[in-house]
């Protein structure tokens, strides 16, 4: 899908392959772990399988891997189909979540014991184990036990054990999970580089959004054993097709209500929800492929019908309060509009008129460089989440308790069919 | 009990700790470190056939290293050791990675462990005794073979000798293995297997390359309590051997009846320094830190 920038000098020929799920399911005694899943992950392509724990994200990355057998269905790895297939003839490494190292043996051992199993010679694998120390930086670590390493050391070994015997697809088990939060953030940068540089095919297991949005070409939504969404970080972000989708990624608001208006537009429709306690509310839905996206997306063209229950969201850093502009940008200079930007603004703050609220201000958290504030409707008495930039929010002088007229854009809102 | 809480509270920050770790000192010292000393002194001492007297002769120790029957001895409790230490080596792992890899459920972890420890539950009297009619001239084996034709005249080794002696001893001591072994393969990171098959190891792989080399604290602390324990032993070598078989213990058991204290503490002095002995080599070769 994308061109990927291969062979850095130390690199070796790339293999590569993409892996592919038809209708896999999983079942455990009469618990469905997963069920009737269908993917496609493109060669040399990060992808993210991200839910809450139990979503079924980990047993699938096992099935892949070869250390679960699959119930029904099919797996592709490469051209070739590998249901039954054992874990060592797949052509794929696992990178375990606590690493899983062997801590009887260094760091060279551990890094060469797949090639050793593989009946690399000797020479060959000497030659390679030092270059794959080189690579993750570890070679005045080679002769040290693991538990002799820090967990962003250990971690790079384990990462360096799968890459060495050159799989086609790198499978990771919530690879950061174990490390502070700095070091998460670095190695997170060094995975993508090193999957960039390899042109390899990974796939990782991650609760965490952020991890996922960063590093993924694709990312897949699961819940319950089922795909949800699958889509760029982007898409997943600004579009969310369902219910949990919205709950699980972003700081999104979810209003509850009936359908009693579908227009269509450019975009998609336009539907009109009645919401209980705050009346009409506009939102978009959108149609399948639109706007900037790269490639399909899963999330299917929602079926409307007026009379059905649905819902809609919109994230809090779409809110506005009334008065303010929606262009940030306008702001952050603090110099008075010139007319070609309010021309712009008053486009936006017309945009933004679409859906309108009054609430309360219950709370206000302070954050850094975003506050969060509570909110709550009035008369219904839901509660509501905007984010906004700390600036903004004192600028605008508003204190708790205060009442407050919130709006957003349509295409802020995002409908959504279960 | 009471009173000595009271003390503690008395004790200043400085001493508390020393005084926590006194009755424990104190057991150690008058149960251990002082029988030891006294073993000691009186190792040096003489007797007459009468009598001990004091004295700081070697003459004990001389003895026993001139004398063939005190080498054959110890060679044979040696001997001993190794074929209990080996037999019981082979029979506990595979139980032990049995009830570690292939019970996976607690409840029956639990269920085998018990029925590995019925055998306790009796003494190990009644436990020799019971090995009578089993092993016998006219005991259960004998008469099984003879009536499979296996043998015309029953076979006279089984009861009294040193196979039975081994025998009793590997029956009473192989718990002593399955349970550290069990241990140190409980603590065994399952990723690693996962891990190990995942990088192309075999199952022979796996276990060579990880379940062995990780279970090697659990051996030695397995191998520890079984060396120990057969090295001292002298009611098992003299009820299954029948007084045809002999070790140190059993030897130093009779000095004492005959009242040579002497001789037997100079006995029990190199006894004890063999078993020392046995036991750094292991700890030499393992680490057993690791595990405790």
């Amino acid at each position: 899908m994308t061109s990927i920038a291969l062979h850095s000098e130390s690199t070796p020929k790339v293999v590569q392959g993409g892996v592919v799920l038809r209708e896999v399911t999983k079942h455990y005694g009469s618990f469905t772990a997963v069920e009737q899943l269908n993917l496609s992950v493109e060669p040399g392509s990060y992808t993210c399988l991200l839910g809450p724990s139990g979503c079924g994200k980990t047993t699938t990355l096992r099935m892949i891997a070869g250390h679960e057998e699959i119930t029904s269905g099919e797996l592709w790895i490469g051209d070739r189909k590998v249901n039954g297939i054992p874990a060592a003839k797949r052509d794929t490494a696992m990178v375990f979540q606590n690493y899983a190292l062997f801590p009887h043996k260094t760091v060279r051992d551990n890094i060469a014991f797949g090639l050793k199993m593989r009946g690399v010679p000797r020479a060959e694998r000497q030659r390679r184990t030092a270059e794959i120390l080189a690579l993750v930086d570890l070679e005045e670590f080679a002769r040290r036990k693991p538990d002799q390493l820090s967990g962003g050391q250990q971690q790079r070994v384990a990462l360096a054990r799968a890459l060495v015997i050159r799989p086609q697809v790198i499978l990771l088990d919530e690879p950061l999970s174990a490390l502070d939060e700095s070091l998460r953030l670095r190695t997170r940068l060094e995975l993508r580089k090193l999957q960039k540089q390899f042109g390899l095919t990974f796939i990782q297991v991650t609760h965490a959004q952020d991890e996922a949005f960063s590093l993924s070409d694709q990312v897949v939504v699961m819940d319950r054993g089922r795909i949800d969404q699958v889509g760029t970080p982007e898409q997943i972000f600004n579009r969310p097709a369902s219910r949990f989708v919205a709950q699980f990624v972003g700081d999104n608001n979810i209003l509850n209500g009936t359908v009693v208006g579908i227009r269509s537009n450019e975009a998609g429709d336009e539907i009109e929800l009645q919401v209980e306690g705050i009346g009409s509310v506009f939102c978009q839905a959108f149609s399948n492929g639109s706007a900037s996206d790269r490639s399909s997306t899963h999330s299917p063209v929602p079926k409307v019908s007026v009379g059905q229950q649905a819902a809609c969201c919109v994230r809090g850093d779409r809110l506005h309060l009334r008065g303010e502009e929606p262009a940030i940008a306008s702001h952050s200079n603090g110099i008075p509009h010139s007319n070609k930007e309010s021309h712009a603004s008053a486009t936006a703050s017309a945009q933004a008129r679409i859906n309108q609220i009054t609430a309360r201000v219950s709370a206000v958290e302070f954050t850094g460089f975003v506050s969060r504030i509570s909110l709550t409707l009035e008369p219904s008495g839901l509660e509501f989440l905007m984010k906004v930039r700390t600036d903004d929010w004192l600028r605008s002088g508003h204190q708790e308790g205060q009442r407050v007229e919130l709006g957003w854009c349509l295409e802020d809102c995002i409908f959504l069919a279960q | 009990m009471a009173f000595w809480v009271l003390i503690l509270g008395k004790l200043s920050e400085k001493f508390r700790p020393y005084g926590l770790v006194a009755p424990q000192l104190l057991v150690l010292l008058i149960f251990l470190v002082l029988p030891i000393a006294l073993i000691v002194i009186v190792s040096f001492w003489q007797f007459n056939g009468y009598t001990m007297t004091p004295a700081f002769s070697f003459e004990n120790y001389t003895s026993i290293f001139t004398a063939r029957v005190y080498l054959d001895t110890y060679l044979n409790t040696v001997r001993f050791v190794s074929l209990v230490w080996g037999i019981c080596l082979l029979i506990a792992y595979p139980v032990a990675y049995f009830l570690a890899f292939h019970v996976h459920r607690l409840r029956w972890q639990i269920i085998w462990f018990v029925i590995c420890t019925i055998p306790f539950f009796t003494s190990n009297i009644i436990r020799m005794i019971s090995w009578v009619p089993m092993l016998g001239r006219e005991g259960l084996v004998n008469q099984a073979l003879l009536q499979l034709n296996i043998i015309q005249q029953p076979l006279e080794k089984l009861l009294f000798s040193d196979f039975a002696v081994v025998l009793a001893l590997v029956h009473l001591y192989v718990l002593f293995m399955v349970v550290p072994i069990f241990n140190s393969l409980m603590r065994i990171d399952r990723n690693l297997v996962t891990a190990a098959l995942d990088l192309g190891a075999t199952s022979f792989d796996v276990f060579k390359d990880v379940i062995l080399p990780l279970s090697r604290p659990g051996i030695a602390i397995g191998s520890i309590f079984v060396v120990t324990l057969v090295m001292g032993e002298f009611i098992t070598v003299r009820w299954m051997g029948g007084g045809q078989s002999s070790s140190v213990g059993y030897l130093i058991s009779n000095q004492i009846g005959s009242l040579q204290y002497p001789l037997a503490s100079a006995n029990a002095v190199i006894l004890l320094m063999v078993t020392v002995l046995f036991v750094a080599a292991i700890l030499r070769a393992v680490d057993i830190r690791k595990q405790l």
